[in-house]
């Protein structure tokens, strides 16, 4: 949504029918039947993005994902992008990094989590995909929002990389290096 | 042939950068990372997602609406940091005012009567819109059946409301000041349902923005979501007598919080019994969805079907009706 642009809210279509732009529009204006369809359109991603940047640490899943959407409405009248998805998950990322910051429970769970890492040689492998969420969980904050965007929830760089606010150069350095660290954590120092 | 960096292997493993990939081709050392970037890629691939039950996500939606409605709590320390803020200023002010009484020798000081105006002045320049070549269009006022009148009043827009329900939108428009009696509601970039009964203002809701309401000399600041609601004056010689149970919106986003609050405790009677009370339109709707699934979680299914079917009945276009006509089908089995 560009400074200007004319946005059409309530046109002869339903309100189910409305663009994600259109409805974040509406959620500007306090709709309260926007906001919930805004809701139920992307809730499932952004429940699936948060559980996997917050694997070791369910008990806040469902408060990260309600502060999302709580804080989407608050800033909609802000949103100047096309991609509200993209927009709700850089909300949830930099939500999941303030809370990140606020506990150091991470560290714990790491040292506990690499001594129980087992060694596996295949992608394929049923006990490398069970141990992939604890080994995201153990990656750099940053690292890991980057990640979770691109190779679990399939966004575009261009849109990930607007999403968590940083140039896509460096969204990719970092997906590099979350992979890199992701493969030695999982199958045991390999490379 | 130099070989990429590595960001650019990354974005070729997942196909973003044609040319790297062509490169990979060639290159024997870019080729094995492409292949370990593309392993964890297949790995994240082949993970479960994490999957949404459905009374999950219609528990999420219930509390985030539910907070969405009732507004964001920081604005309590927000308005708490104005006002130390606005303290601090006016102790500044003070002082900087006793500073110049006590400094008569300069000569370009005005008389002691004109600086006021000039601060008044400037204090409503700096206020002013950010536009102001385009002047803002006047606020849009609804009513059914409202008797007020709207005037024009030292370049104010003023509304006398003697009775009725007047449903004012002064978002990028021109503020308005409501006045009935005693009180006054300034609305300013917000949305405001205000009623009046018998020339007396007795609610405003606020939708959006944030409204003033001055009543007796008394200032509050009423934010979205919030009702500010007449104070009753006590009777003479009845000042000890127990008060009659809060009603009206803000009685009802208490109780349907209360419930919310039992229901995720799983004391559902207490759930039940609170969603009841919340009966204002604000909240009726998810009050009487999650009212029914306590008394379903309670195990009353009988309950929980007559309450589903109310449901249903009274609100065809919810976005919960999905939701409430399957936990008919499960509680009727």
């Amino acid at each position: 949504m560009k400074k200007g642009q004319l946005i059409q809210l309530r046109p002869e279509a339903k309100v189910e029918e409305m663009s994600d732009v259109g409805l974040v529009a509406a959620c500007a204006a306090a709709d309260r039947t926007a906001r919930a369809l805004l809701f139920e359109r992307h809730v499932d991603a952004i429940h699936r993005f948060v559980s996997r940047m917050r694997a070791s640490d369910s008990d806040v899943v469902d408060d990260i994902v309600q502060a999302t959407f709580v804080r989407a409405f608050q800033s909609a009248g802000k949103f100047r992008g096309e991609n509200a998805r993209a927009w709700l998950f850089g909300i949830a990322a930099n939500l999941v990094r303030e809370h990140a910051r606020k506990e150091i429970r991470r560290k714990r769970a790491m040292s506990k989590i690499a001594e129980v890492l087992p060694r596996a040689s295949s992608p394929g492998d049923p006990h490398l995909r069970a141990r992939l969420p604890n080994a995201i969980d153990m990656l750099p904050i940053d690292h890991r929002a980057a990640f979770v965007l691109v190779d679990c929830e399939g966004e575009r760089g261009a849109a990930a990389a607007a999403a968590l606010g940083i140039p896509e150069g460096t969204l990719w350095r970092r997906i590099f290096e979350a992979r890199t660290m992701l493969r030695k954590l999982i199958a045991g120092g390999k490379r | 042939m130099t070989c990429p960096i590595d960001a650019r292997i990354a974005a070729a493993a997942s196909g973003e950068d044609a040319d790297a990939l062509a490169h990979a081709r060639e290159c024997l050392r870019c080729r094995a990372l492409l292949e370990e970037q593309r392993d964890v890629i297949a790995l994240a691939r082949r993970t479960p997602a994490p999957v949404l039950r459905a009374d999950h996500r219609a528990s999420l939606a219930a509390e985030v609406m539910a907070r969405s409605d009732v507004g964001p709590h920081r604005d309590t320390r927000v308005w708490l940091a104005g006002i130390v803020l606005a303290a601090a200023v006016f102790v500044i002010v003070l002082l900087h005012g006793v500073r110049d009484a006590s400094a008569p020798s300069l000569p370009e000081l005005a008389s002691t009567d004109e600086p006021p105006i000039e601060i008044v002045e400037r204090a409503r320049i700096e206020h002013a819109p950010e536009d102001v070549h385009q002047a803002p269009r006047r606020a849009e006022i609804v009513s059914s059946d409202a008797d007020f009148a709207r005037e024009r009043r030292d370049a104010q827009d003023i509304v006398m409301l003697r009775d009725g329900e007047l449903a004012i939108d002064a978002r990028d428009r021109e503020p308005v000041t409501v006045v009935a009696g005693d009180t006054r509601v300034t609305i300013a970039r917000s949305r405001v349902h205000i009623i009046a009964r018998t020339g007396v203002i007795v609610t405003a809701r606020v939708f959006a923005g944030s409204a003033e309401v001055t009543t007796a000399g008394k200032r509050q600041v009423i934010d979205a979501g919030a009702v500010w609601t007449r104070e009753t004056p006590a009777e003479p010689g009845r000042d000890t007598a127990p008060r009659a149970p809060e009603t009206g919106p803000s009685a009802s986003l208490t109780a349907f919080r209360a419930g919310w609050e039992a229901l995720r405790a799983n004391r559902y009677l207490d759930a039940i019994a609170a969603f009841d009370r919340a009966t204002d339109p604000v909240v009726a709707e998810d009050a009487a969805f999650w009212a029914a699934i306590a008394s379903e979680r309670a195990g009353n299914r009988a309950d929980a079907a007559t309450r589903l079917r109310a449901f249903v009945d009274r609100f065809p276009g919810s976005v919960r009706i999905e939701a409430a006509r399957s936990a008919l089908d499960r509680v009727s089995r």
